[in-house]
């Protein structure tokens, strides 16, 4: 914030009502900042410490060499998560990039429709296909394998997590300047060379910050390997064991205090390829004003055995997406659980009678968590971005202004790496912990939230926080700080010129920010497990009290109406805030 | 045998379909010593003599929030608020998950009723000062060992332990049926056997306390760890071992046995088995929350459910089991045709106090095994 006084200072003499406007601009924007900071500090990083603390005092070491082997095995299946899920996530970003079959758009639902599939129940159809008695390896190929361990739940995270390594890539590959492609190609490139060559280099950041973020998030998902680990054990599993089972919070926070050390040296991992990849894309810039319009890709199609490769993995990504919502309507259409059930409607029927208020509160309370997460999402950006060009503008004055200046712009930059850490927490531990987090924080007066609907809302947003912030920060950071500059100039304040100039640009990131956020929101579990009080019953509880009963039919009936609706929820959003803004492109 | 099996099945089913029309038909007008008041404005006369009489009146205005284990007990709760006045929401989770959200909310429980589960969790969660004493007439009705006795906790019933097998699959490796524990450390069975671990799932610790009190201390933990050998790995939630066996992914599955697996046990070629040493069971707890917003309804309905064989009998027949017998032995309207000689010779009392170093051990047993299996 510091960047501002000089800035005000340099314009001179304004008239008094519009230096009290910029004041006053000033108060409130200074009044934002501290709310949106007070309230990271609330609901991330106190919650997280009111767990951690728990672990303070025991045996850390000895602790963690007694669970060697635990943590040998988490970080190498989420190594190869990240791998595969990137991998796989690369091919059908540039098939889907650059491709002109129509074919390309049933991908792209496919894709869509992947980032919302419910836990557990995409696990059951993993089981149901690949297992024992499985479609494919029992009656087509006449096996028998146990689907249980490892493998299974390295498959199912890298199908699971593709989904949204997909679109972080391929709005990378869509952003690249078209200009570049066409110089390789009018240079003689093949179009699978011009990939390779150019695109694969120019998305390179992006693949690895999908690298870290899927490692992350396969070291949380407690879903995946609860329902098809078998014997294979990861550190959120353990977690939840040592809570449920043996009551012991302590040795819990152990765990979480590690997996909170593997999350630092990823978030700074994170932190330095973001920054890199920022400018980057900057070099690539020919004009900021061309960045802000909504690019499309340089017109080529992929060919080659690049080609077919990546052809035959999104095919392949299809063809598995499609068995599994295949075999989950069929188990929603079904009482037992094999292949030869008779088919029926009862558990459609039992679901409008029972689950309709449930459903509802989970919309309800996806809809406000992703409304929090996005609009705290922006303004943290904000912080992040803008007053990292304020403390860059300090960090001018002070190379004329000395050791103060330099004083006080080291300082912010500091704060600035703590309050993107701080924001990334919750995100970077399994929801079991945040959950747990979130009752020892905020069990008592002043501030109890016990077995109310607002703290279960809250625990949803500030878990998907850190991808809102970091949203809003890559469209923020392609945005020319001069555009603001500019509006000021001509006399709005600086909340006014946020208002005006950034909030209608990034468009796309309050969209990716509210829909992952809501689909987030709509299958969490783990993080509000511990949370809903009765009263509050959502939908994914009923549905993991359907599992429990072994009512696999109820279970799916209420995963597919999940994703209907958050597909629905979505589709709208797009069409809300993507939408609106083409026409408006097509009528300038 | 055929007949012996059908005899422990009724045991444990009860005579579900009885019960329930009993239950209807009879709604406070008839049965011995019902005096068919409810509704009458006596309800100030909370504390009544008679044990069948239920004049409880919520005065609260309060809503009663329980934590529960299943959704089926929607019946139970609305049976409740229309008897007694008082509306009920609940949320179901395991007694693990409870007892762990208890301890972390710091005696300002957000529910006010802790309705099923294990009852080693109860014991536990009463040593921690979280339960709340309910005092009433009908609590001298109980046996021994069926409740708490200083009256923190009470039973309403047993989780009974047994197994369920996939002929299909003991006949594709060429293994026998089980009929007996013993029988499940053959080597026939390697690999082919699921359980839950006896840490998450109260079901399974019974099990293996029984077990360890009936084989002897060592003996039973050598039992324990040739079983282990036999074991791929134990799930997490205690309906995983009928459901997997049920889908073909192992021969045979330690399981809870009660009428709500008939679903299951209609989809294959799947069969109970009553194992011949006995089957360990779990009493299953109800208690009040200390320190909770609406204790005063809470008690209410301890005091509603237990003084009534109407509602014993009703909660019988959602439960699809006739357990509540052994808690409460003189309930009317209940089959109670059954021999507890199939039920393995426990001390439940030992539970609570038991299961830290129990599962302590069973970790170190189970740890090892993993370390060899994953060479």
């Amino acid at each position: 914030m510091d960047g501002q006084e000089p800035a005000l200072e340099g314009r001179g003499a304004l008239p008094a009502g519009a230096l009290r406007r910029h004041r006053r601009s000033a108060v409130v924007g200074a009044a934002i900042a501290v709310a949106a900071v007070a309230l990271v500090l609330l609901f991330s990083v106190a919650p997280v410490l009111s767990l951690l603390s728990k672990g303070v005092g025991s045996d850390l070491v000895g602790e963690l060499a007694r669970r060697g082997t635990l943590i040998r095995d988490s970080v190498l299946a989420g190594m190869a998560s990240a791998v595969i899920s990137t991998a796989l996530a690369l091919a059908i970003s540039l098939r889907v990039a650059y491709s002109r079959s129509r074919a390309r758009d049933v991908v792209v639902a496919l894709v869509f429709a992947s980032i919302i599939s419910p836990p557990f129940v995409s696990s059951l159809a993993y089981v149901e296909l690949f297992g024992r008695r499985g479609l494919v390896t029992h009656e087509l190929l006449g096996l028998s394998v146990s689907p249980y361990g490892p493998v299974g739940v390295v498959v199912m995270q890298s199908v699971f997590f593709c989904a949204i390594n997909v679109l972080l890539i391929l709005s990378t590959i869509r952003n690249i300047d078209p200009s570049v492609i066409d110089a390789a190609r009018d240079l003689g490139a093949s179009p699978s060379t011009v990939a390779r060559r150019v695109v694969v280099p120019l998305a390179l950041p992006s693949v690895g910050a999908c690298l870290l973020l899927t490692f992350v998030r396969s070291l949380a998902d407690y879903g995946t390997p609860v329902v098809i680990g078998g014997s294979f054990e990861t550190i959120s599993t353990a977690i939840y064991e040592q809570v449920v089972g043996y009551s012991d919070l302590a040795g819990a926070a152990v765990l979480g205090i590690l997996l909170c050390a593997i999350a630092v040296v990823v978030y700074a991992c994170y932190a330095a390829l973001i920054a890199r990849s920022r400018r980057r894309v900057a070099g690539t810039a020919t004009s900021a004003f061309e960045m802000v319009g909504d690019r499309r890709a340089a017109q080529m199609t992929l060919d080659g055995p690049l080609g077919v490769v990546c052809s035959v993995v999104s095919w392949a990504f299809v063809a598995f997406m499609v068995m599994q919502y295949a075999t989950i309507v069929h188990a929603s259409l079904t009482q037992g659980i094999s292949w030869t059930a008779p088919l029926t409607d009862a558990n459609f029927r039992h679901l409008a009678e029972y689950e309709a208020l449930p459903l509802a509160r989970s919309l309800w309370f996806a809809l406000a968590s992703a409304a929090i997460s996005c609009v705290l999402g922006f303004v943290c950006a904000y912080l992040l971005q803008r007053g990292r060009a304020g403390a860059g503008a300090a960090g001018h004055a002070a190379r004329r202004g000395g050791r103060a200046g330099r004083a006080l712009a080291g300082v912010s930059r500091k704060a600035q790496a703590l309050l993107g850490f701080a924001i990334t927490m919750p995100y970077m531990l399994p929801g079991t912990c945040v959950g747990l987090g979130y009752i020892l924080a905020f069990n008592r007066p002043p501030l109890k939230l016990t077995g109310t609907a607002v703290i279960v809302v809250l625990v949803l947003a500030f878990k998907q926080l850190s991808i809102s912030q970091q949203a809003f920060s890559n469209e923020l950071a392609q945005l020319d700080p001069h555009l603001e500059e500019a509006a000021r100039d001509v006399g709005a304040t600086r909340l006014a010129s946020a208002l005006a100039v950034v909030v209608p640009s990034v468009r796309r990131a309050a969209a990716v920010s509210f829909m992952n956020a809501f689909s987030s929101a709509m299958v969490a579990y783990s993080a509000v497990l511990f949370l809903i009080a009765p009263g509050n019953k959502t939908a994914i509880f009923e549905l993991f009290d359907q599992l429990s009963g072994g009512k696999y039919g109820q279970a799916a009936a209420t995963s597919l109406v999940i994703v209907a609706i958050t597909l629905v929820v979505d589709a709208a959003l797009a069409w809300l805030f993507l939408g609106r803004r083409r026409r408006q492109h097509a009528d300038a | 045998m055929a007949k012996k099996v059908l005899s422990r099945r009724s045991f444990i089913l009860g005579s579900a379909s009885a019960v329930a029309l009993s239950a209807l038909a009879v709604t406070g007008c008839s049965g011995s010593g019902s005096n068919a008041t409810d509704g009458g404005s006596s309800a100030s006369q909370a504390q009544s003599s008679s044990s069948n009489q239920t004049n409880l009146k919520s005065t609260s205005g309060k809503t009663m929030k329980v934590i529960c284990t299943s959704e089926s007990y929607q019946k139970l709760f609305d049976r409740f608020t229309q008897d007694v006045g008082c509306e009920v929401e609940f949320v179901s989770m395991s007694s693990g998950e409870a007892l762990s959200k208890l301890k972390a909310e710091g005696g300002t429980p957000a529910a006010d009723l802790w309705f099923g589960g294990g009852i080693d969790s109860f014991m536990s969660a009463k040593d921690s000062g979280l339960l709340e004493q309910v005092n009433f007439d009908a609590a001298s009705r109980f046996a021994d060992t069926f409740k708490d006795p200083d009256n923190y906790w009470f039973s309403k019933g047993a989780t009974v332990v047994g197994f369920i097998v996939n002929n299909d699959i003991l006949g594709e490796v060429g293994a026998n049926k089980p009929a007996s524990w013993t029988d499940l450390v053959k080597p026939e069975y390697k690999d082919e056997i699921i359980m839950s671990t006896p840490a998450v799932s109260g079901t399974n610790y019974a099990a293996v306390d029984a077990l360890l009190q009936n084989m002897g201390e060592d003996a039973g933990w050598e039992y324990l760890s040739q079983l282990n050998q036999n074991i791929p790995y134990y799930t997490k939630r205690g309906s995983d071992p009928s459901t997997r066996v049920s889908s073909g992914e192992a021969g045979v599955g330690i399981t809870y046995i009660d009428g709500t697996l008939d679903e299951i046990l209609s989809g294959g070629n799947l069969e109970l088995v009553y194992p011949s040493e006995g089957m360990p069971y779990m009493p299953d707890g109800v208690a009040v929350f200390k320190n909770a917003d609406d204790v005063d309804d809470a008690k209410l309905f301890v005091e509603w459910l237990f003084s009534n064989d109407e509602n014993l009998a009703y909660l019988a027949s959602i439960d699809k089991k006739s357990t509540i017998l052994m808690c409460i032995p003189d309930v009317q309207g209940v089959d109670g045709t059954f021999d507890t000689s199939q039920l393995m010779k426990e001390d439940t009392t030992k539970f609570g106090p038991d299961r830290e170093a129990v599962l302590a051990k069973w970790k170190e047993m189970t740890a090892d095994k993993e370390v060899v299996s994953s060479k």
